[in-house]
């Protein structure tokens, strides 16, 4: 199916703000403004991580623009960045074109291809240069057949247009010049059809060779799978995406209800595919876990930068599964709650939301993803999906005191919620985002109504979209009752304010557990309030910035947390810890491969390489030790093999899991160590003045890591907070390994990181 | 006079649910004037239930084992020896209705096909959850519901569930709540609770699924909160639990030792409800495992009835009844203790209670039970001689042959005539627009009084030319027929009446015939406002919906054009659309410009940020007044037609209309449902939410519906129309009522 830029850039979800069009051709018209902002080129040597390089080639250089100049252009994508080539080849020509291996050879990995809709440039390849990348051949492989797909289905397109035209007779029977020239443009047709079904069989025997290839791997692949039980039934993840690519669906086709009740549900395979043809696939290298979702537009936010997620329809739900492959299907129920895609699943006046659900549940089981449940509403509301709960691999609550069931959410992002540039002393609000809930017992609506009369003049009382309305209240409370919040506007509200009253405050049965809303409060930095809650104040680390009220001394305890204001430096980084231990989203997600049993890493994005700057002999004893005792440790340590005295002084650490690799040059320079690793971070360990690490110097590093979207290095400093900085010294830095790597970033000046729009962020415990 | 058969497959000796459900079964037909007559299952022991029954007015009450009917006395009715009587019974004296109450042995009944189409089926033994309802449990349902007249729902989540599982339960499936009997004693006079013990009670077995062990619990709880209570237990079976076998010991040792428990012991019926009677609050506090049933305690509406408030789980289907902020609403023991402690306090509080409780009751009361009687008999039963003079005292029933190729559009026009007394009715069923039987078309032509030619189509061509002298004939015209080659064959002059459905199409056919306008008239498409009428599910004031998407001409693209507008001003609005894909329709599929222009709607929905994740496509089928319950706005955008039922059937059900102006659209609707463009049709939308007049809106919209074309005053037109000609006025003008 054809595409236009714009569709190709909306369904590809790449986190891209900006995109500059560069080359011969003027591509800028070809962009869409609402899906992405269009920026002028600048002509800098590097670009941002989020700005999109779009630019053409083709086989006329003055028409299309050379093949080599796109190359060139292409050398500004960051890594991590991506690009956006329009090839002017025609189909036919295009595999036989090296354009695959060009790119492939720049370090890109193509993340979707597609048939466009304009005949100048055919095909549209849009590429990611990933910060980690998988072997070149490997990626000029998956290249040629994204590109060898994409031709076939231009082709096969444009055979169906050139049969319609044929088969469509002349409408007004005038005379006989229209005959005549009818007669001519059918002819021309004809020999056109002719051509393309020619091409178009080209095309299709390049496919099925890629085809065989493919099958030849999987079956090795299926043997060394073999191997883990679990994992049995899967693929491995590049052959899997190749043969999904080329249109395979020998899974899901053998995929079967158990017992019939989702029989006649729309099956995957011929056109409703179209539903989903948009969106799911991708071919960047898998790095994160992959989810497929059934889930609400915030969890889908939280998760997305820590997975791959596609977010499933109920009537794309199949089509995407074979898309995505997901290691995983993640179920919340609260996507049953009004306005969802999925409302009132569980009700019995919409059971056939509840049908496609068991499809989707049978469909994943059968080609091996797991299923996971996770019950994030009220009892009640979903009772009658008790027994789909007892179809999925996994059920999770997140109030399991009232279920039994094992608790778990999605956790806190901690990008979302800490502002790196917030200044503490103009948090001074009291934020309460709830409404004043009819469901609420007469006695609970009295302590609330109390516990907020006590919070003072700095009340905000927000309620919540989709919760329990706010009109409740009375004066003077009415009068601090302000407009709805999404989640999104809860996240902010959170970090403009200095004190964060829970809601729902009084917690029946005080069992309702962790809640992803109170964590965010905290990680902004807030000092929260809240009643009786077990699960909360079983937390480690907190100290004071968890209040618990008792129902006599609600107010004081307000009062006081109000004059506490919002979290000192040290209590909020003590905060962070430990919630990005185990109730962050990196963490809850590793929580739930480790529960699946998934041979996934969850948590690549913290991997941490300790680098020994070549130099003087390292005093190993002190190393293995501050390496060994991080609460995150790190996964390798890459020294200059002249400074490694012993050889084996370091055998501890490889016993103890953690790979060292040692450079074997004479005069190996930093950038040599770096490229030895293979951690999407380093950090350095000097030889000899390092004294101890603390066990949280890893985290806390890791920490201002994920306390932005596209963090390129964190320091620890003395001074307190986490916040973005415009440079520091490199010294007990953590950096990110692929812009080491980059020529145009020396890591001796983060400044100059900062200058192009990196962003450097600093993590202190304060005074 | 109307006769019905009962039959419940329980046993009237015990007096439980089932069996004083057969009993209000019973009062209530005798009360609407019908005959009853009700076949006993078991040989009588005693006469507690069965007596009053046989006293009611019209009832004759079968005892089988007593009159000779089968040779064991002493044991109940086997359902293959249940149903042989009915049929032996029925060839006596037919029943016009079979009341049938038990899966199998309707299932029974339907195999036997003595009954079809005088079933009315009443069923709570179904599997009642997807899971559960596996294939051949949905196949046996088919059965049930094609051979029924009425599939009676005990509760509407029950009549949801059963119509979007079983097709052929839509359009059949009315409810038949349960019937809570006001109680035959005095209410006695509580004294105020300040300064004494609140007394809670609860009546029935001791199980764990009833939380009756913990129960027991709970006044030692209150007292911790300085709650004085006494928990009164009624009730002599104590469950035996396989999997915990000191349940039973420690339930009976907690009824007999605890502090502030008074165990009553089993009691008759009438007194467990007067010693309820005398009680502050009433427990139906349950596992939460039970939270998804679709069945409605009449544990509970008794405890109403007895001016008693209840605890009872928080529920969808209780909040619906009792309202959110029902005061004794509980999700825990904590909740519990909590809910009675507030009221035991709150003099207001339990004042709410009892009254919401009371309220909630008085629904469930005999009187309501007779009124719905009274509505699914006439739907049943109707009669048209009083409405129409022509019909009423003639020697013999008006023979009505109605001929079509396709009858989808009539069929349920076809039941409501067959159904009258007044007339008889046979089909000539044509295999193709210009394919049939000419014998059975001819004999048809040589029988009937009236024929109906269905579509004007051949069939209209064919009737026309050869009319008997003396005999009526109606034809209705859609819309296509308007291009066919055909119309121009059909001899018009000895048509009666051809029937339009609108104004615009009336005055169409008669620009483009010249066909003689005091001939054409206009009988519009009806809509079954009691089918449709249902409670809407929370949150479809955000719902827009969309009936049929193909071919292009119904444009989803304008369609989504306006959810487009009202997601970029706020995003929780979503587009449900429920249809047949359009690769489901060969005809559509084959041309190249439906197939791009589909592409394209897709792509759109994928890519668009404002329409990703914001549509749905629900499945096709006949469930639509279920799937409407979700749905608050109904949207028509199409290119052109003839009535469009959609915005119609969405208007019946309280949701809101929204039409862009195809042409003769304001000749069915109102201009105010009619937007002059997708801008203003946003716009609508978006006000009308956030003003909060939707409630407002959707209610205007659902008496313009019945002030329009409702099926009954539609069935009545046709009735009339059989036999007089109708008003050439009526194809002026607009079906909307004035403003």
């Amino acid at each position: 199916m054809k595409a236009r830029v714009r569709d190709l850039l909306s369904s590809a979800d790449l986190g891209v703000t900006s995109a500059v069009a560069v080359g011969r051709l003027d591509l800028s018209s070809y962009l869409d403004r609402d899906v992405v902002a269009v920026s002028r080129d600048s002509g800098e040597p590097a670009l941002a991580v989020d700005v999109l390089l779009v630019v053409a080639a083709g086989p006329q250089a003055g028409r299309h623009g050379a093949l080599d100049d796109a190359v060139v252009a292409l050398s500004r994508v960051a890594p991590g960045g991506h690009a956006l080539l329009l090839l002017g080849w025609p189909a036919a020509e295009l595999a036989a074109a090296p354009v695959a291996e060009s790119l492939a050879a720049e370090g890109f990995s193509p993340v979707l291809a597609t048939a466009t809709t304009y005949p100048e440039l055919p095909v549209a390849v849009l590429v990611g240069r990933s910060a980690d990348p998988a072997p070149e051949a490997d990626r000029a492989d998956a290249m040629r057949q994204a590109l060898t797909v994409a031709s076939a289905d231009w082709l096969v397109d444009e055979v169906a247009e050139l049969r319609a035209r044929l088969s469509t007779g002349g409408d007004d029977a005038d005379p006989v010049v229209r005959i005549a020239e009818l007669t001519h443009e059918r002819a021309s047709l004809a020999a056109s059809l002719r051509a393309t079904e020619l091409e178009l069989k080209v095309a299709r025997e390049q496919v099925a060779q890629a085809e065989a290839s493919t099958a030849m791997r999987v079956g090795k692949a299926l043997v060394g799978a073999a191997k883990n039980p679990r994992t049995a039934a899967r693929l491995p993840r590049e052959a899997v995406r190749m043969w999904r690519l080329r249109g395979g669906r020998a899974g899901l086709a053998k995929a079967r209800t158990s017992d019939g009740v989702g029989a006649g549900l729309p099956a995957t395979g011929g056109e409703v595919e179209r539903l989903a043809a948009w969106r799911g696939a991708s071919l960047e290298p898998r790095t994160r876990v992959s989810v497929l979702g059934v889930v609400r537009p915030e969890t889908e936010s939280a998760l997305r930068l820590h997975s791959y997620l596609a977010r499933a329809m109920p009537d794309d739900a199949l089509p995407l599964l074979e898309r995505a492959d997901p290691d995983m299907v993640l179920v919340e129920t609260a996507v049953s709650s009004p306005s969802s895609p999925w409302a009132h699943l569980g009700n019995p006046a919409a059971s056939e939301r509840e049908r496609r659900l068991l499809a989707l549940v049978d469909a994943a089981q059968g080609v091996g993803s797991p299923v996971v449940l996770w019950r994030n509403t009220p009892v009640h509301e979903t009772a009658a999906l008790d027994d789909l709960a007892r179809r999925c691999d996994l059920v999770v609550d997140s109030a399991p005191a009232r279920s039994g069931g094992t608790p778990w959410s999605v956790g806190v992002s901690l990008a979302d919620a800490v502002d790196l540039g917030a200044d503490r002393d103009a948090r001074t609000s009291v934020l309460y985002a709830g409404g004043f809930d009819p469901r609420d017992s007469a006695r609970r609506r009295a302590l609330l109504v109390e516990t907020l009369g006590a919070a003072g003049g700095g009340l905000s009382i927000r309620p919540r979209r989709g919760g329990a309305p706010a009109e409740g209240f009375d004066e003077p409370l009415r009068a601090a009752v302000g407009p709805g919040l999404t989640w999104q506007g809860y996240v902010a509200a959170c970090r403009a304010a200095a004190v964060v009253v829970a809601s729902p405050f009084v917690v029946p049965d005080s069992m309702l557990g962790l809640r992803d809303d109170d964590l965010v409060a905290l990680a902004s930095g807030a000092r929260l309030v809240s009643g009786p809650n077990r699960d909360l104040a079983a937390l480690p680390g907190l100290g004071s910035a968890v209040r618990v009220a008792g129902e006599r001394d609600v107010a004081d305890v307000v009062r006081a947390a109000v004059a506490d204001g919002p979290l000192t430096e040290a209590e909020h980084l003590a905060v962070l810890r430990t919630l990005a231990l185990s109730h962050s989203v990196t963490a809850r997600l590793a929580e739930l491969v480790g529960r699946l049993g998934l041979d996934v890493e969850a948590a690549h994005a913290r991997r941490v390489a300790v680098v020994v700057p070549p130099g003087d002999a390292i005093d190993a004893p002190r190393l293995v030790e501050s390496v060994l005792r991080q609460s995150v440790r790190p996964v390798e340590v890459v020294v200059s093999g002249r400074d490694l005295v012993p050889a084996t002084a370091l055998d501890e650490l490889v016993a103890s899991g953690v790979a060292v690799r040692t450079v074997a040059r004479t005069d190996p320079s930093y950038v040599d160590l770096a490229t030895a690793a293979s951690a999407p971070w380093i950090t350095s360990w000097a030889p000899a003045s390092q004294g101890l690490w603390t066990d949280s110097h890893v985290l806390d590093l890791l920490i201002g890591a994920e306390s932005g979207v596209d963090v390129a290095a964190v320091t620890l400093t003395p001074g307190g907070g986490v916040r973005a900085m415009a440079a520091f010294e490199a010294g007990a830095t953590l950096l990110r390994r692929a812009l080491v790597l980059a020529d145009d970033t020396p890591s001796t000046d983060l400044s100059a990181w900062s200058r192009r729009g990196r962003t450097l962020v600093a993590v202190g415990a304060g005074s | 006079m109307t006769r019905a058969l009962v039959y419940g497959d329980v046993n009237l000796n015990v007096i439980d649910g089932s069996a004083i459900w057969v009993q209000s079964m019973v009062e209530a037909l005798s009360s609407c004037g019908v005959e009853v007559t009700l076949l006993l299952k078991a040989p009588v022991r005693t006469g507690r239930l069965v007596d009053p029954v046989a006293a009611m007015p019209g009832v004759t009450v079968v005892r089988p084992h007593d009159e000779g009917m089968v040779r064991r006395k002493k044991r109940a009715l086997t359902r293959s020896q249940a149903v042989e009587i009915m049929r032996s019974l029925d060839g006596r004296s037919r029943f016009d209705l079979v009341v049938m109450r038990g899966l199998a042995a309707v299932d029974l009944a339907v195999a036997d096909g003595s009954f079809d189409g005088r079933l009315w089926t009443y069923l709570t033994d179904m599997a009642q959850t997807v899971t559960a309802l596996k294939p051949d449990a949905v196949a046996q349902l088919e059965r049930i519901s094609a051979a029924s007249r009425f599939m009676l729902c005990q509760t509407e989540e029950l009549r949801s569930f059963l119509e979007s599982a079983v097709p052929s339960a839509c359009g059949r499936s009315v409810l038949w709540t349960p019937t809570v009997p006001a109680p035959d004693f005095e209410l006695p006079t509580r004294e105020p609770l300040a300064g004494r013990a609140i007394r809670l009670v609860y009546t029935g077995k001791f199980a764990p699924l009833w939380n009756t062990l913990e129960m027991t619990g709970l006044p030692a709880r209150l007292s911790v909160l300085g709650v004085d209570a006494e928990l009164h237990m009624v009730g002599d079976k104590v469950h035996e639990v396989k999997a915990d076998p000191s349940y039973a010991p420690r339930m009976q040792q907690s009824l007999e030792s605890t502090p502030g428990v008074v165990w009553h012991g089993g009691m008759p019926r009438q007194d467990a409800m007067k010693t309820s009677a005398a009680m502050d609050v009433g427990l139906s506090w349950r596992d939460p495992s039970m939270d998804g049933s679709l069945e409605l305690s009449t544990k509970v509406l008794e405890f109403g009835a007895l001016d008693v408030p209840v605890i009872l789980n928080r529920t969808q289907m209780h909040e619906d009844l009792y309202g959110v902020d029902y005061p004794l609403f509980v999700q825990g023991e904590d909740d519990v203790v909590d809910a009675i402690a507030s009221v035991a306090q709150d003099v207001e509080l339990y004042e709410l209670a009892r009254v919401r409780c009371r309220a909630v009751s008085a629904q469930y009361s005999m009187e309501v039970a007779v009124d719905r009687m009274k509505g699914h008999l006439a739907r049943a039963f109707p009669s048209a001689a009083d409405l129409v003079p022509g019909l009423a005292g003639r020697t013999r029933r008006l023979r009505v042959g109605v001929a079509s190729h396709d009858l989808k559009f009539f069929s349920r026009m076809l039941d409501h005539l067959s159904a009258l007394p007044e007339i008889e009715v046979r089909v000539d069923q044509w295999a193709g627009l210009d394919e049939h039987d000419e014998t059975r078309s001819q004999a048809l032509l040589d029988w009937a009084d009236v024929v109906v030619a269905e579509w004007c189509s051949p069939v209209a061509v064919w009737y026309s030319r050869r009319k008997r002298p003396g005999q009526r004939l109606l034809v209705r015209l859609h819309r296509f027929e308007l291009e066919s080659p055909w119309l121009s064959d059909v001899d018009i002059d000895a048509v009666d009446q051809l029937v339009c459905v609108s104004p615009f199409y009336a005055q169409l056919t008669a620009r483009q015939t010249g066909w003689p306008v005091e001939k054409i008239v206009v009988l519009p498409n009806w809509v079954d406002l009691e089918q449709l009428d249902r409670p809407k599910l929370e949150g479809a004031e955000l719902h827009l919906g969309m009936i049929g998407i193909a071919p292009s001409r119904k444009r989803l693209d304008l369609g989504l054009d306006v959810l487009e507008a009202v997601r970029r001003e706020d995003d929780r609005f979503t587009l449900f659309a429920k249809s047949k894909m359009p690769w489901d329709y060969p005809w559509v599929w084959r041309w190249p410009a439906e197939r791009a222009h589909f592409d394209e709607v897709f792509r759109r929905i994928q890519t668009s940020p404002h329409l990703r994740g914001a549509v749905v496509f629900d499945d096709f089928g006949a469930d639509v007044a279920t799937w409407l319950r979700r749905i608050g706005w109904v949207l028509s955008t199409s290119d052109d037609e003839s009535f469009h039922l959609a915005p119609a059937e969405g208007m019946a059900s309280g949701a809101v209309p929204a039409l862009l102006p195809w042409p003769g659209s304001d000749t069915i609707y109102h201009p105010r449902w009619i937007d002059d463009d997708v801008d203003a049709m946003a716009e609508r939308i978006l006000t009308t939410v956030h003003d909060g007049r939707w409630e407002v809106e959707r209610r205007t919209a659902q008496e313009h519906l019945a002030a329009s074309f409702p099926l009954d005053a539609v069935c009545d037109a046709w009735a009339r129309l059989l036999v007089e000609n109708a008003s050439p006025a009526t194809a002026q003008g607009t079906l909307a009522p004035p403003t």
